[in-house]
């Protein structure tokens, strides 16, 4: 399936979401910061000698050092293609926003395995979605 | 009877247009009631016997709380509802049986001794009968349907003679009901008739106002038991009846017997009225609710803090019924206001509580309303954790949820509404709830409990499902926690609202992930308070950081223990919590408690209370500092794409080699142009919304941009000749060098900041300073225009700026300069116009007024040692003088030579308007208060800022785009239409102006909404003058404020408060006699003033009203003759607008404050000035009376 990056600094959350994403069959690696991400997805990239290090990013909105649209709009220069935020009080400005940054979207929290799952083969697909977790 | 005529003709119509349908389900319905009845006294027969009737109801009541007499009272009304709608259909007999039926139970319910088994038989197969012709009735309805010898037999039983044969006449009801076959919908027809109800009211009360005048309406309280007129008594009760049959539950209906006292009747009108503005209204959820209405009948009933507090109440909880009801019920969701509307009322309540104790007189008031805050909050939470986890909302949820908080509604309305019925209830009068209710209410209460409760576990277990929390996660949870909390206490030494909301959100999440459910809902309540300071740029008080560090100390235990969270302590700190948001949501809007406007504190308990929580409040946060961030609004995102992919261009050029990314020049001006337009729509954006630090980065980096657009004006020395070249091709840039690595690289780096600041600003976190950057740009300007040694020195020198004056004059200062610069900018474009049109006699005008503008800020910046800004208005000077010089010498030449024109006035906008801008920022960057905090900040004190709702500001965008829209649709309509008009494209032409048209009348009436302030904001000052005041010097006295909820223009307010304030000062002084005085003169001891506010047209009327001494007009004559005026030809109305005149007092002496003739002269030249006048009004004895009359609307038009 797919790699997918998850940059988030509260581990409650990290490791949920990977049970979360492995149970959906995805390969995760976790950082917990942007330059952490940035090196690597660089080492990714040199090591594998691939085009496109991860396939996804799944980055949280409100870290404590930084906010999620600076780095999603890094991880995108960095080479990720696609970056999806997570938010645990998501509005509808976050979405515009995102959408205006280049962003894939945004993922409200708390959500199911199912529709986590219908998000990111959505994104994969190439689909850009509006807001909220339904499951379309 | 002709009132019973009534109530049936309104009926019929009623019936008829209503539908068919409906009726049949309602007749059902009764019958369905009656017949449960029935049954239920049939089987009583036995019991009945024994001559226990009450008791022999109460065992077999449907509810197991009802006691026999309301299950009897149920009966009774239904069948007085019967036998109206029979009385309908024309059922002449049967409305007669229903008649003597209730008649009969009537007589039941009132006799204690044991009744006949025989007569309870009757009752049970009369109501049998009743049931079964209604079950059967047709609309044809044929009265020998009934059976008269059932008829005549109740008849007999209750002691009257049989009928006669049936009398067969064409009953006039009959005539009406197929008269009215036409009926529109029933509601607006009922509303109108509420309304006409509400008219009559208000004659009648108005009527016998009249004679003490304006000022006594407020005083007289014993007017409630004054009755109403018999024909407004006929009309409620047609009213009534229509009500009935169409069973609007939640409405009082009224006892067609009863006398009715206007403040009885007047209370009836206001809650029928709301009722049915809400059922004719077609979009009940998008209109504006009607808050705080003047309704004519309601007026006299809001005499007292008591029934206005109640009214308003009653107002807001009928909202929230309606807004529950009205909900899409498809979703299931409950709407996120009611939770707020609920708290604000709890809170409200408690506060009034506090202070006037007879406001709040149930302490099943306060648990009900409590209980529906916590269900509220509860609902929503969880409302939204089923949303974002499903999409949709469990249906037990929904259902349960909203059944429970529509029966709290219901309860809290009918108690607001029998309460505010009662005439004068105070604290000795009040009876205890009988004892059904209040157990009612407890079951209801403990209902709430067990529900979420129950949600809970519920929610726990799906949780659970969903993330399996197992040792490893719960270990991490707590480890992570004890982080938290670290983070949490640090913090607590400096607080940082962002880092704070950032920490309680991470926690609810994660309390949601190992299932701590109601952990999750505290601390969601807490992020959304955080949250709330965060968007309103407040910083979190003392209340706040105690409230946090008590959710430390709860948090700091042993997570998964038994011990850990203890309910009561998170359900306290939910309480805490609730408490702060009201007072947070109560600063900005003046709530329930602001409708109040009496003076003295004895009647005014809800002011009294608002003002001390404001205090409390108030005082815990001034020390704390502010934080720039705000949330983005949609429009401004939407915008930004345009702005993001231009900056991402030129980071690209940077990155693949400095200027070669452009193939030439005119690439990059493309490039420079977008960005330019951009930058400049999100300065002004930016600052509309107060995220300073984002506003003027885009506005430098704007001017920067503007100026590699415009070489003419980075290289003075612009002749005519690249003047034209601009002109024609717009293609100078090919000639010009593409900017430089260093000059990109510096551009970069600055769009870069600027998009983080953005971003910042999005994900509600403080954003960035730009200081540094800032500077660097400044730098790069100062560099291409002028050398100007002095102004480059003076740029490094920037953070040495410090007022070094009287703080209050700095501020002065500050907004003159502002104004200044404003009309200095739209002096010069007026110039710049009139040069262009070659009108050469008209332009001095405007270069003189801007020179003179720049002149005078160019002093008073000096003054306050703020260089920068003294040299930049010099060089704006010596341009401005430089440029027209040509044009001044050579009038004639100018208007020759179209070209030269053109260059003249394209220099004045190159040369000047970048210069212009130049001192705009400059004064951004001045300090906004002499306090020597940065200026970054201080937000603009509230006196010199418009808060403009996002919302609000959001509409105008939209509007202002509609319209530019339209205007470039219509152009190109017009640009077709040229060669040939035809009819078609004319006609699409005049709808898209039309359209137009609408859309600039409705931008400017937001414009011009957003101006509006309510006068009540200067009410406190007034006030606190007048106490002050009459205690120099000894007077007693009352002063009100009346209708001070009445939105003014912002600046028509700020002028008036000082003739208002001298207004007042007279009013006392030579108004008011000393109490000795007055007691001569057979006053009441303390004085009354009066200021009352009113809307009368495009007119606002000021009136201040006193019941003083009134003014001599003998010694205004005497007066006169000093100065000279002639006097014998004024009649004495005329003599009064004399006092207004310059120097002319009727006092010998003239006293500390007033006495020398000019404070009404200055009210008069104030008014005046506005565009108004004053109006003098006295009796000698009686007081007088000094009417301001002004004009509402083009205040801000007129120059200041």
């Amino acid at each position: 399936m797919a790699r997918i990056l998850l940059l988030d600094d509260s581990p409650t959350q990290t490791i949920c979401m990977q049970r979360q994403l492995h149970k959906l069959g995805h390969e995760v690696c976790h950082a917990a910061g942007l330059s952490e991400a940035l090196s690597l997805v660089a080492a990714e990239r040199e090591a594998e000698a691939r085009k496109v290090p991860v396939d996804l990013a799944i980055v949280e909105l409100t870290l404590l050092q930084d906010n999620g649209f600076d780095v999603g709009l890094s991880l995108l220069r960095g080479g990720v293609d696609k970056v999806l935020l997570l938010s645990g009080a998501r509005r509808e400005t976050d979405d515009i926003w995102a959408q205006a940054l280049g962003l894939q979207g945004v993922l409200s929290r708390p959500l199911t395995s199912l529709q986590l799952g219908a998000r990111i083969a959505e994104v994969l697909a190439g689909v850009l979605t509006g807001g909220g977790n339904d499951v379309r | 009877m002709s009132g019973e005529m009534v109530v049936s003709v309104a009926s019929g119509q009623v019936l008829l247009s209503h539908g068919a349908s409906e009726w049949r389900t309602m007749l059902q319905r009764y019958a369905e009631r009656l017949e449960a009845s029935a049954e239920l006294l049939l089987r009583d027969r036995g019991r009945a016997r024994d001559g226990n009737r009450a008791h022999g109801l109460k065992v077999h009541a449907p509810s197991e709380t009802a006691t026999g007499e309301s299950a009897l009272a149920e009966v009774l009304q239904a069948i007085e509802r019967v036998a109206g709608l029979c009385k309908l259909f024309g059922a002449r007999r049967a409305a007669v049986f229903c008649a003597d039926l209730a008649t009969l139970f009537t007589q039941l319910a009132r006799t204690s001794d044991p009744i006949p088994a025989d007569t309870v038989e009757l009752a049970g197969v009369s109501l049998l009968q009743v049931t079964g012709f209604l079950m059967n009735l047709q609309p044809p309805v044929s009265d020998a349907q009934f059976d008269l010898a059932t008829l005549n037999a109740l008849r007999l039983a209750i002691g009257k003679s049989p009928l006669p044969l049936p009398v067969r006449d064409d009953f006039a009801v009959q005539n009406a009901l197929s008269n009215a076959c036409h009926a529109p919908d029933i509601w607006p027809l009922l509303l109108q008739r509420v309304r006409g109800a509400q008219a009559m009211l208000g004659q009648t009360s108005g009527t016998e106002n009249g004679g003490q005048g304006e000022a006594v309406t407020g005083v007289s309280s014993n007017e409630p038991c004054r009755e109403i007129s018999s024909e407004l008594s006929c009309e409620l009760r047609a009213i009534s009846s229509v009500q009935q049959v169409l069973g609007s539950e939640w409405l009082g209906f009224i006892d067609v017997d009863a006398c009715w006292g206007v403040r009885q009747a007047a209370v009836l009108l206001l809650e029928w009225q709301l009722e049915l503005q809400f059922r004719v209204s077609p979009f009940p959820s998008a209109r504006p609710l009607p808050r705080r209405g003047r309704l004519p009948a309601a007026d006299c009933l809001l005499f007292t803090a008591q029934q206005q507090w109640r009214a308003v109440a009653y107002q807001h909880v009928n909202t929230l019924v309606h807004s529950l009801t009205r909900a899409p019920l498809a979703h299931g969701a409950i709407p996120e206001r009611i939770g707020l509307e609920f708290l604000a009322l709890c809170q409200s309540l408690q506060l009034a509580g506090d202070v006037e104790p007879g406001l709040a007189p149930r302490a099943e008031w306060c648990l009900l309303l409590a209980a529906a805050v916590r269900l509220a909050r509860h609902l929503l939470c969880w409302q939204r954790v089923a949303i974002s986890m499903d999409g949709v909302i469990s249906p037990a949820l929904a259902t349960r949820g909203r059944q429970l908080l529509l029966r709290l509604q219901l309860h809290v309305l009918e108690s607001l509404s029998t309460e505010s019925a009662g005439v004068d209830v105070s604290l000795d009068s009040l009876q205890p709830l009988p004892l059904w209710r209040r157990q009612q209410l407890q079951t209801l209460v403990r209902d709430c409990q067990h529900f979420e409760r129950l949600q809970r576990s519920v929610w726990r277990r799906r949780l659970t499902a969903e993330y399996a929390p197992d040792a490893e996660l719960l270990r991490i949870f707590k480890d992570e926690l004890r982080q938290t909390l670290i983070l949490l206490e640090r913090n607590l030494c400096c607080p940082q609202s962002d880092a704070f909301c950032t920490l309680v959100a991470r926690s609810s999440q994660n309390a949601l992930v190992v299932g701590e459910v109601l952990l999750h809902e505290v601390l969601e309540a807490l992020r959304q308070l955080l949250t709330a300071f965060l968007e309103r740029q407040a910083s979190i008080g003392a209340e706040e950081l105690a409230l946090l560090e008590s959710l430390c100390e709860q948090l700091r235990g042993h997570p998964g223990e038994s011990s850990w969270l203890e309910e009561e302590a998170l359900a306290s700190l939910q309480t805490r919590i609730s408490r702060c948001m009201t007072h947070l949501q109560a600063q900005p809007r003046a709530d329930i408690a602001d409708v109040l406007v009496d003076a003295t504190p004895a009647t005014t308990p809800c002011v009294a209370a608002a003002m001390i929580a404001e205090r409390r409040v108030d005082g815990a946060r001034a020390a704390q500092t502010r934080v720039a961030i705000t949330q983005l609004p949609v429009y401004l995102a939407q915008h930004i794409r345009a702005l993001l992919s231009a900056a991402e261009r030129l980071e690209t050029c940077m990155v693949t080699g400095s200027a070669t990314g452009f193939d030439n020049g005119a690439d990059f001006a493309a490039l420079n142009r977008v960005l330019i337009v951009e930058l400049r729509m999100l300065a002004t954006g930016a600052r509309a919304l107060q995220v300073y630090r984002v506003a003027r980065l885009s506005a430098v980096l704007a001017e920067l941009h503007q100026t590699l657009a415009v070489p003419g004006a980075a290289t003075t020395a612009a002749t005519a000749g690249t003047a034209n070249l601009l002109l024609s091709a717009g293609s100078i840039l090919a000639s010009h060098s593409a900017p430089g690595p260093d000059l990109l690289a510096q551009l970069v780096a600055a769009h870069r900041l600027l998009r983080r600041g953005l971003n910042q600003a999005a994900a509600r976190r403080e954003v960035d300073n730009p200081r540094d950057i800032i500077a660097g740009l400044y730098r790069r300007l100062d560099q291409w225009q002028t050398p100007s040694p002095q102004a480059s020195q003076l740029l490094h020198g920037q953070a040495d700026w410090s007022p070094q004056h009287d703080p209050d004059c700095y501020d002065d200062f500050r907004r003159e300069a502002e104004e200044l610069v404003e009309s200095i900018g739209a002096h010069l474009g007026a110039l710049s116009y009139r040069i262009a049109e070659a009108v050469p006699a008209a332009f001095h005008d405007p270069l003189h007024q801007a020179l003179h503008g720049l002149h005078t800020l160019k002093g008073n910046a000096r003054m306050f040692a703020c260089e920068r800004l003294a040299a930049l208005c010099h060089r704006c000077e010596s341009a401005l003088l430089a440029t027209t010089s040509t044009v001044r010498a050579q009038p004639g030449a100018v208007a020759e030579s179209a070209r030269t024109v053109h260059y003249a006035s394209g220099q004045v906008r190159s040369s000047l308007e970048p210069l212009i801008n130049e001192l705009r920022v400059a004064l951004d960057e001045l300090p906004l208060a002499a306090s020597g905090l940065p200026a970054l900040l201080t937000p603009l004190p509230p006196e010199h800022s418009i808060a403009i709702p996002a919302g609000a500001l959001q509409r105008i965008a939209a509007l202002v785009g509609n319209a530019r829209t339209q205007i470039r649709a219509a152009l190109d309509v017009l640009q077709a239409c040229r060669p040939e008009p035809d009819a078609a494209r004319l006609s699409l032409l005049e709808d898209l102006l039309t359209e137009q048209e609408r859309c600039v009348v409705q931008l400017d009436e937001e414009v011009a909404g957003s101006r509006l302030v309510s006068f009540s904001r200067v009410t406190p000052r007034l006030q606190r003058l007048a106490g002050r005041h009459s205690n120099q010097l000894d007077r007693q006295l009352r002063f009100r404020v009346r209708n001070d909820d009445l939105r003014v223009d912002r600046l028509l307010l700020e002028r008036l408060v000082a003739p208002l304030e001298h207004l007042l000062r007279n009013a006392i002084d030579h108004g008011i006699e000393p109490v000795s005085l007055r007691r001569a003169c057979g006053k009441a001891d303390s004085g009354t003033v009066l200021l009352d506010l009113q809307e009368r047209g495009d007119q606002l009327v000021l009136e201040l009203r006193d019941d003083g001494a009134g003014i001599s007009t003998d010694a205004l004559l005497a007066c006169a003759a000093r100065l000279g005026l002639e006097e014998s030809a004024e009649a004495p109305e005329q003599r009064l607008q004399w006092v207004l005149l310059p120097g002319f007092s009727t006092r010998m002496q003239a006293t500390q404050d007033s006495g020398h003739g000019i404070g009404l002269a200055m009210v008069n030249s104030v008014v005046t000035a506005l565009g108004g006048r004053v109006e003098v009004e006295s009796t000698l004895g009686l007081g007088s009376c000094f009417r301001l009359l002004l004009p509402r609307w083009d205040i801000a038009s007129k120059p200041v």
